[in-house]
């Protein structure tokens, strides 16, 4: 064994610790063997150890988790009143029905024209627009249209509601 | 039942949005997220801020979390800068949590909420007291350490220090709390 090898609080603390290298560790348990009174040291380190581990834990506050939750769910329920998610589709499909309807009663205006006009005017074509209103699949799909959309704007309605409540709750 | 499940299978619901994974999460770390935000910020009230607001941010970003590190290592690390985040906002001039110009203070230093019935306890009320008075830093990295029983490469981490920075900040954060207890705590604990 070195004669100045010099087992510094430190290098113990490395030791127990598990810092050192394996050549270092190797001249600390030769060392220890040669020197087992300078066990005691390390045995010290060991309970300050033991000490730390065993500290417990500080408590936070009774309801801690719920009110963790409950912010949670807040924030959830705000996250999903605000975003447009894919209600989109339903209002392109709405749109483009109500733009069809008013296309269909602008045009069948157009063609009840006066029998006399002081100017000549174009011949607008003509459809048979009973024939396609009286289409059931047609008609059929802008009523679930509108249906559907009057259905999302009572969800959001709610949805908003539901996310006041809460915050109004939480004070 | 639920007790045995995994982090990595409470994780896995809690990102296919099941509320009771969420829940079981927060109830398994609550002690622990606090106590670790009770060393950064020194103050029980705001501890509890920071502890809410450190799960509440890691649930909104639990959809990125891929499993590379422990949920715990991964959830320290947002306690740790939501903790600097919330004291820079009290104090702007803050730049870390080991800013030994700028210290962060007890805010009530004569109070100690301890249990004084045996000794045991009143070893363990001494050592907490002499870890509060640490620095943020100090005190993080010895109860990450010793208490949580992290390696330093997980420290590392979690306080974004290198592995040198780290050794050399356990080294003195010991010497600092050895300083304190033989000043102030020598009879408590008596180690």
């Amino acid at each position: 064994m070195e004669n100045n090898f010099l087992l510094t609080d430190d290098m113990l603390w490395d030791y127990a610790d598990g810092f050192l290298e394996t050549k270092e560790k190797a001249r600390v348990d030769a060392y220890l063997r040669q020197h087992p009174e300078q066990r005691k040291r390390l045995d010290a380190i060991l309970t300050e150890k033991r000490a730390f581990a065993d500290l417990p834990l500080e408590k936070p506050k009774t309801g801690f988790a719920d009110r963790v939750m409950a912010a949670w769910a807040a924030e959830q329920a705000h996250v999903r009143a605000t975003k447009p998610g894919k209600d989109w589709i339903i209002y392109v499909i709405s749109a483009v029905f109500g733009l069809f309807i008013v296309s269909a009663m602008v045009v069948a205006g157009m063609q009840q024209t006066p029998a006399e006009l002081p100017i000549e005017m174009p011949e607008v074509p003509t459809f048979d627009w009973g024939a396609l209103f009286g289409n059931r699949v047609l008609q059929y799909g802008l009523y679930f249209s509108l249906a559907l959309l009057a259905l999302k704007f009572v969800e959001k309605y709610l949805e908003q509601r539901r996310v006041v409540d809460m915050l109004k709750v939480q004070g | 039942m639920s007790a045995t499940l995994s982090d990595e299978t409470l994780i896995q619901q809690a990102q296919a949005g099941r509320q009771s994974a969420f829940a079981m999460l927060v109830k398994r770390y609550e002690q622990y997220a606090f106590t670790l935000a009770l060393r950064f910020v020194k103050n029980r009230e705001d501890a509890h801020e920071v502890a809410q607001d450190s799960f509440l941010r890691a649930f909104r970003y639990l959809p990125d979390f891929r499993g590379d590190a422990k949920f715990t290592t991964w959830l320290y690390r947002i306690i740790y800068s939501t903790s600097l985040n919330f004291l820079r906002k009290q104090n702007p001039d803050i730049l870390s949590l080991d800013d030994e110009a700028r210290p962060v203070r007890l805010k009530d230093e004569g109070s100690a909420d301890v249990s004084m019935s045996m000794e045991r306890d009143d070893r363990n009320a001494a050592l907490q007291r002499a870890i509060s008075l640490l620095s943020p830093d100090d005190s993080g990295i010895i109860t990450l350490f010793y208490l949580y029983e992290h390696n330093l490469e997980e420290i590392c981490q979690i306080m974004d220090l290198t592995m040198t920075n780290a050794k050399t900040k356990l080294c003195r954060a010991r010497q600092r709390l050895k300083t304190i207890v033989e000043d102030k705590f020598a009879t408590e604990i008596m180690v």
